[in-house]
């Protein structure tokens, strides 16, 4: 399939800087050692907070970590605002594939490789170190699909940002203000702790598909009750964003001026 | 090429400093007037930049809605070394970016340009630009320094002072972390992985230095000094005795660790080989 050789070949890709990859490492250990002392400062005299114990929480955020290189938003590679400027986007659209797709899978591409190079190790030490704690099999593959699925919806918020600047032509797009994505998204701390008009706000809002009902799941504070249920939401979800995705960017091709030539 | 050296002028070292400081207004002069040149992306960038910074800091109130403490600190007195530790980033982030650039003009050859004219390498790759879009997070930061000394009962006119001292004095800090990072260049070439390693200490600072443990507290405190950028001189207002004498001394670690950060910078600059044409 052809797809797959774009998200191959952008997975060899990362392969490429080693310096890099060293940095990379060592500053993912570092936001996961920072996120280990915050909480247990946070719990000093409680055992529960928000209904969530340390336990709980702490898999959740190193989790979280661990999973942050491959849910990382990827704005900058998408470069759709360039495109129109320079006038490349020609060429993407002469090739007999359809650009949100080759996008969707060099993305994955991408995000692969930085799962498998900085979380996985991230993972494995934390487990032999006996910081995190892997969950059952059944919890692990349902994980692996929220996953999945969570970066589906990572990258259509980002493709939707690029497509949104196309209309609008200016840079200003949601990466701009990514950090109340991520606060949305449950990326800094899971959503219990929000206030109750957050709360709600945020599971009326797609951007939970992003975040927390992946790691909600690793960590059991979805309880089996909740698993499935919030998966079908993420499905919907992600099935949208897709959606809307293919509709704006066709929307957007229609109005295409391309300058100069 | 040597490093650092000055040209052979017949110029004191006091009359060099008086020269780049002049010279460094028409530079902040030249940079601002450009940042105006086109007012309405500008301001939008950093209105979102305010959203953005924002957006952190919902996080820290959220936490705080349910709990009444972190370790030993309160709300307020959490907010004010997070804000120490987002105003001292965004003024490096501002004034010094072009550090960040090391890199592409080791690659491109264009640190020749900076060594044939009558002025400091690393001052003028630093002056030469000012950044445009972290303005929003300087804001969020004054803000919120502001408001957590008047919640703290401690908005005095020493006060504040101390906390504009201290933000540039972490600003130097993390300047010289930046200039470490990117000084690699010169051996390395490519150093994206170690500039984004440099961004990830500030997160260090952002939250009270003693929840870490002593392995870690000891690394940010002497080896990549991020505490002394929100933490320590937070508790010149906030702590007493030994602690406080500690955070009176940021000042004298910024400017060791500069002078460390600036050393190591001309050591690698003397390896630099240019490209030819």
């Amino acid at each position: 399939m052809k797809y797959l050789m774009y998200a191959r070949s952008e997975f060899i890709r990362g392969f490429r800087y080693r310096a890099n990859y060293w940095a990379t490492v060592i500053s993912a250990v570092a936001l996961a050692v920072i996120q280990w002392y915050l909480w247990h400062a946070a719990y000093t005299d409680k055992d529960l907070i928000a209904g969530l114990s340390l336990d709980q929480v702490l898999a959740y955020t190193l989790i979280g970590r661990v999973a942050a290189g491959f849910l990382t938003a990827p704005t900058a590679a998408l470069r759709i605002g360039s495109r129109v400027r320079t006038g490349a986007i020609v060429h993407d659209m002469v090739k007999p594939v359809d650009l949100h797709t080759q996008l969707l899978w060099q993305g994955l591409g991408r995000a692969g490789f930085s799962f498998v190079a900085t979380g996985l190790p991230l993972l494995l030490a934390m487990a032999a170190l006996g910081v995190l704690e892997i969950p059952s099999p059944g919890r692990l593959l349902l994980f692996l699909i929220s996953l999945l699925m969570a970066y589906v919806t990572v990258f259509s918020t980002s493709f939707l940002s690029g497509v949104f600047t196309f209309y609008t032509k200016t840079a200003v797009g949601v990466d701009y203000v990514y950090t109340v994505v991520s606060l949305l998204s449950g990326e800094f701390l899971p959503l219990e702790f929000f206030p109750a008009w957050l709360r709600t706000a945020a599971d009326y809002l797609p951007f939970k598909s992003m975040h927390y009902i992946p790691m909600a799941i690793w960590s059991g504070i979805a309880g089996p009750g909740e698993v499935v249920p919030s998966l079908i939401s993420q499905c919907l979800w992600t099935l949208g964003m897709v959606a809307v995705s293919k509709m704006a960017w066709s929307g957007a091709l229609k109005s295409l001026t391309v300058q100069g030539g | 090429m040597g490093g650092m050296r000055e040209p052979k002028l017949q110029e004191s070292r006091l009359s060099s400093i008086w020269r780049h400081a002049r010279l460094y207004y028409w530079y902040l002069r030249a940079n601002w007037l450009s940042l105006w040149a086109y007012p309405v992306p500008f301001i939008m960038m950093n209105v979102a930049g305010i959203v953005y910074a924002l957006g952190s800091v919902a996080a820290v109130w959220a936490l705080f809605s349910k709990i009444h403490a972190i370790g030993d600190w309160t709300l307020p007195e959490v907010m004010l070394i997070y804000g120490l530790s987002i105003f001292s980033r965004s003024l490096f982030h501002l004034f010094w970016i072009e550090l960040m650039n090391t890199s592409a003009m080791v690659k491109a050859g264009d640190i020749d340009r900076l060594l044939v004219r009558p002025l400091n390498p690393m001052y003028q790759l630093v002056a030469g630009y000012l950044d445009n879009d972290d303005w929003g997070e300087l804001l969020t930061a004054v803000a919120l320094v502001w408001t957590s000394l008047g919640m703290l009962g401690h908005r005095t006119v020493a006060n504040v002072f101390w906390c504009l001292l201290a933000s540039v004095s972490g600003s130097l800090i993390f300047a010289s972390i930046h200039a470490v990072c990117n000084g690699m260049a010169f051996f390395t070439v490519e150093t994206g992985g170690f500039s984004q390693l440099a961004w990830t200490t500030d997160e260090f600072s952002r939250y009270p230095a003693d929840i870490y443990g002593k392995g870690v507290r000891a690394l940010i405190t002497w080896v990549i000094p991020v505490a002394f950028a929100s933490f320590y001189p937070a508790q010149v207002i906030l702590g007493e005795g030994r602690l406080r004498l500690i955070g009176l001394l940021s000042p004298v670690a910024a400017i060791l660790s500069f002078a460390f950060a600036y050393w190591f910078w001309g050591k690698a600059m003397d390896k630099y080989q240019g490209v030819g044409n």
